[in-house]
């Protein structure tokens, strides 16, 4: 046997690895910081040079504030100058993030629809929480905690509704999945006209989790949805081989031991987490857009399940960034929408200039085979290593 | 020439050994939704050899084996790994799965796979260190794939994927291993490479049942042999249980088969 | 062997939830005292609602479709409401596009023959207000500016006498008798304002309900939202908004009662973020009344709150209870120093 033979990733010294390990703690800890320090409001002096005290100011009929007394909205932007896009840019950041690391190992077990279907399940969750607690306390319906707790159940209803239909009637899955989706839907629609004649309930924003309010985010929402995102990008880098291991082969994970049952719980728990913290935001029709995106477009780059995770999430975040940029700079754009529209973009260049199977390579060697008038190498040759 | 019916036959090389069957199935019977697959099994499998397991499709020979591990609920009878249950004896047993049971086009490399095998040394959240990458990597050389370690395994030929789920079981470090169908579909290199793993495995002392499909070779590759059509038609060492007339009541009506097998087959020395 | 069509732990709950529904105690609907004569009138908005109710009186029997806290522009009709407009013997509705979902069912009504009448038809169109924003169409919200809601007495008055000759005389009386109150709270209205420090007399909400106000009563008015609630505004709008708090200086700013407040709490905690404290005023009501049979559930009622609120709250005078002392709770006076 060869025995000199050793793998790159054997070679590695264990100080590169330790290395990573470094750097990703210290990540961490810098976008903790950073997190800290872009949301606490500041007090004290006023930007903009405008003076606190005694300046007589004319009051206008209606008219809109006067443009030129703005700086460039790009400018801003990119300066980050104004405290509610900091806010609305790190909550939608941790979002795509999360939503792109969960989002790779729902497509690798090809169940990337059991986001939407949690997504769209939520809806009667969140309206028989408004009614349950209108019922017990009249006034406090809009009870934030309560109306997210509500989703997370009846999201989670709704994907053992999907099970349950699959081990017990001929339906298959994908026919359960549209079923649920929709039954479950169209009853949190009309429990919503029962709710939008009470006297909370419009104000209560309940139709906003349909649509979402990213660019109503507060310093509150971004500490729980960046708490929520890192406590589920944590949970899949701890139980990475776990995770790796049942979606790759479960019965031989059942064998050796590990708890499977158990395990796809723990992910689809962090699913309906993802939900719920994006359905404030981006609402619950675009949630799944966050889980699916981009780890398709990753797909496109890499073919190691870590270093796939790793672009899903740089591609996540970064598409809510231009998202929420664009949002900023341009007036009357929903933030939810953009952040989508962003992230759809950068999947298509992905499928586009990919390095794995990307079109243009495709065709480029496509031409390139045409153009030599060599017989190419025999077919089904095991081709060149992954990056 | 004798038919062994059902009756437990240990002829293993110390019959005086200490050591309880590395197998050991009492009156299991399986059902699916009370139809019934596989009934009334009894065996004990002698230890330290080359077992096969074969019969005709549906005769419920993967059954059996999911049953013995635990993936699938028993309906009655028991199954004892060297003379304790299953769950407690984990350790001691290696499984190489259906080669279709999985989806390779799994982002995931040779050697990814071959390392899963040792996850449940490394324990819960820890990463797989250099340690292991290196004992992964000693059994992919043993299936002679080292050099394969880092390719994807959407890559790899069909042989090529299945000496990686050996390699894997390999990395186990059992002492009883069960196979289902690993020479399905492998190309004549890759099946000299099993067969090699088989005897060293049988010389280590380790037991070894798998399921055959290729009545053809068993005689060649396998000391002992399980016939099963869901029930139990005869079990025991390869010259005395795999008879025309044995796997006629196996194989039921495939006649043509049979008499291919049969021309082939010679009666033994002093039989 | 049995095939379940649906599982029964789902048919359970969705036939539960059918059942639950309808037993529900409905805060919305609003339905007077029943009559076993005299025309069945079924209104909109609670402030039409109201109005036809004052000057109808006794002769008619009035049902509100939306309570309080329901916001008209995003209102979807249910069947009972259908079946309350089907049966009614005329239907007032404010018109303009306020009752933005419902429109579908007021033609079809209107189309059958049934007398469906808009209170503001007779409103001229040089009065009313066609911001820019909202593409040609004009803005909703007339009963913010009372003397342009009291020219709609005159069309229920008309309408209700051709739907019951015998009333008109009722009617007219009562219609005179509310445009007097209506008068009289237009003028408190107007005082309340004027007492406002100039520099400070902005209001700034959560949709642009206010623009007849403010241009009614000389306060200049800013939202997050536009003129209807189902859109939502972008990180750029809220930042504007941010702009124009802190160079503008402006000291408060309000939620209202039928629109979610998150939009406006991110405004006021932007506008912290750049070192200007801002107040969140009390809850204004602007496409809703208060609760029925509460003195802010009446169109006076919420006029006057409002007024009140917004005076108080901007650093302008006005009687802690309202023009009658009639308001449920007193309002605070603003105590920032600007």
């Amino acid at each position: 046997m060869a025995r000199g033979i050793r793998t790159p990733r054997t070679a590695a010294p264990n100080a590169a690895r330790r290395r990573r390990r470094v750097m990703f703690g210290v990540m961490f800890g810098v976008m903790f910081g950073v997190m800290s320090a872009l949301i606490v409001p500041r007090a004290g002096v006023a930007r903009d040079g405008v003076a606190r005290d005694g300046e007589r100011i004319e009051s206008h009929a209606d008219g809109p504030a006067d443009a030129s007394s703005l700086h460039d909205p790009f400018v801003r932007v990119i300066t980050l100058s104004d405290h509610n896009t900091r806010v609305v840019l790190l909550g939608t950041m941790a979002l795509g993030a999360s939503g792109g690391v969960i989002g790779v190992f729902m497509l690798l077990r090809k169940q990337t629809l059991v986001g939407d279907v949690v997504s769209h399940a939520a809806l009667p969750g969140v309206a028989i929480a408004f009614l349950a607690m209108e019922w017990i306390e009249p006034g406090t319906g809009k009870s934030l905690p309560g109306l997210l707790v509500g989703a997370a159940l009846s999201g989670i209803a709704g994907v053992l509704c999907v099970q349950a239909i699959g081990r017990w009637t001929r339906v298959k899955e994908d026919a359960a999945l549209a079923v649920v989706l929709s039954v479950f839907f169209g009853v949190g629609i009309a429990l919503f006209t029962i709710v939008q004649r009470l006297p909370s309930g419009n104000a209560a924003g309940l139709a906003h989790f349909i649509y979402g309010k990213a660019a109503a985010m507060k310093a509150d929402d971004v500490w729980f949805i960046g708490g929520a995102a890192m406590l589920a990008v944590a949970t899949c880098a701890a139980l990475f081989k776990e995770f790796r291991l049942v979606a790759f082969d479960a019965r031989f994970a059942a064998v050796q031991g590990w708890p499977v049952a158990v395990l796809d719980s723990v992910l689809m728990g962090l699913v309906v987490l993802i939900c719920v913290i994006g359905l404030r935001s981006v609402g619950l029709l675009l949630v799944v857009a966050m889980l699916t995106v981009p780890a398709a477009a990753a797909q496109c780059w890499s073919e190691r399940l870590a270093t796939m995770g790793v672009i899903a999430a740089m591609f996540g975040a970064f598409g809510a960034g231009l998202g929420v940029a664009i949002s900023a700079a341009v007036p009357r754009v929903a933030t939810g929408a953009t952040i989508v529209l962003c992230g759809s973009a950068v999947f298509l260049a992905s499928l586009a200039v990919g390095t794995r199977h990307g079109l243009v390579w495709r065709f480029a060697r496509a031409a390139r085979r045409e153009a030599s008038s060599m017989p190419s190498a025999e077919e089904g040759h095991p081709g060149q290593g992954g990056p | 020439m004798r038919a062994s019916n059902g009756a437990a036959a240990r002829t293993g090389p110390d019959d005086g050994r200490s050591e309880p069957s590395p197998l050991s199935i009492r009156d299991l019977t399986v059902a699916y939704h009370l139809k019934p697959v596989i009934w009334d099994i009894d065996y004990e499998a002698p230890s330290g050899r080359l077992i096969a397991i074969v019969g005709p499709n549906g005769a419920g020979k993967s059954t059996m084996l999911a049953a013995c591990l635990d993936l699938i609920p028993r309906t009655t009878g028991e199954v004892r790994i060297f003379g304790r249950p299953f769950r407690s004896q984990r350790g001691r047993v290696g499984y190489v799965p259906q080669r279709e049971s999985v989806d390779w086009d799994f982002p995931v490399s040779a050697l990814d796979v071959v390392a899963m095998g040792l996850y449940h040394r490394i324990g819960w959240c820890r990463p797989v260190t250099r340690r292991y990458r290196r004992e992964a990597l000693a059994a992919l050389e043993r299936v002679g794939m080292a050099e394969f370690a880092s390719r994807q395994i959407r890559q790899l030929s069909g042989g090529q994927q299945q000496r990686v789920f050996l390699a894997r079981a390999l990395a186990q470090d059992a002492d009883l291993y069960l196979m289902d169908e690993p020479f399905a579909g492998v190309d004549a290199a890759t099946e000299l490479v099993i067969v090699d793993l088989l005897r060293d495995l049988r010389s280590s002392g380790k037991t070894v049942l798998v399921v055959h499909h290729d009545l053809q070779t068993v005689e060649e590759y396998f000391d002992e042999v399980v016939l099963l059509n869901m029930r139990l038609v005869a079990a025991g060492p390869v010259e005395q249980v795999f008879t025309p007339q044995n796997l006629r009541k196996t194989y039921g009506g495939r006649l043509a088969l049979l008499d291919r097998v049969g021309n082939r087959f010679t009666f033994g020395p002093g039989e | 062997m049995s095939r379940i069509a649906v599982p029964q732990p789902v048919l359970a709950f969705g036939i539960a939830l059918c059942v639950v529904g309808c037993g529900f105690p409905m805060g919305g609907s609003d339905v007077g005292p029943s009559r076993s004569k005299g025309p069945r009138v079924v209104t909109t908005v609670s402030m039409v609602t109201d109005l036809v109710r004052e000057i109808g009186g006794d002769r008619i029997e009035v049902i509100g479709l939306m309570g309080e806290g329901v916001d008209p522009h995003l209102y979807k009709p249910t069947t009972r409401d259908v079946k309350e407009v089907s049966r009614a013997d005329a239907v007032f509705y404010c018109g303009l596009m306020l009752e933005g979902r419902m429109q579908d069912v007021l033609e079809k009504v209107r189309a059958g023959g049934k007398p469906v009448h808009a209170v503001t038809e007779s409103i001229d169109a040089g009065r009313l207000r066609s911001p820019g924003a909202f593409a040609g169409h004009h803005d909703p919200h007339v009963w913010m500016d009372v003397a342009l809601w009291s020219d709609c007495v005159e069309t229920v008055v008309r309408r209700l006498s051709e739907l019951d000759r015998e009333g008109h005389t009722v009617y007219r009386s009562n219609g005179d008798r509310v445009r007097g109150e209506l008068a009289e709270l237009d003028s408190y209205v107007r005082e309340v304002i004027g007492t406002i420090p100039e520099r400070r007399r902005v209001l700034v909400t959560a949709h642009d309900a206010f623009g007849y106000f403010g241009k009614a009563y000389g306060i200049g008015v800013r939202s997050a939202q536009g003129i209807s609630t189902e859109s939502e505004p972008g990180v750029h709008d809220i930042n504007r908004l941010v702009d124009f708090l802190v160079e503008r200086r402006i000291a408060a700013v309000f939620v209202e009662s039928s629109v979610p407040a998150s939009n406006v709490r991110a405004v006021v905690e932007g506008a912290a973020g750049r070192g200007w404290r801002v107040e969140i005023g009390p809850s204004l009501y602007s496409d809703a009344m208060g609760a029925a049979g509460t003195y802010e559930g009446t169109y006076i009622g919420m006029i006057d709150h409002n007024a009140t609120a917004i005076a108080r709250s901007l650093g302008g005078r006005a009687p802690e209870r309202g023009r009658l002392g009639l308001l449920a709770e007193s309002i605070p006076a603003s105590d920032s120093g600007g």
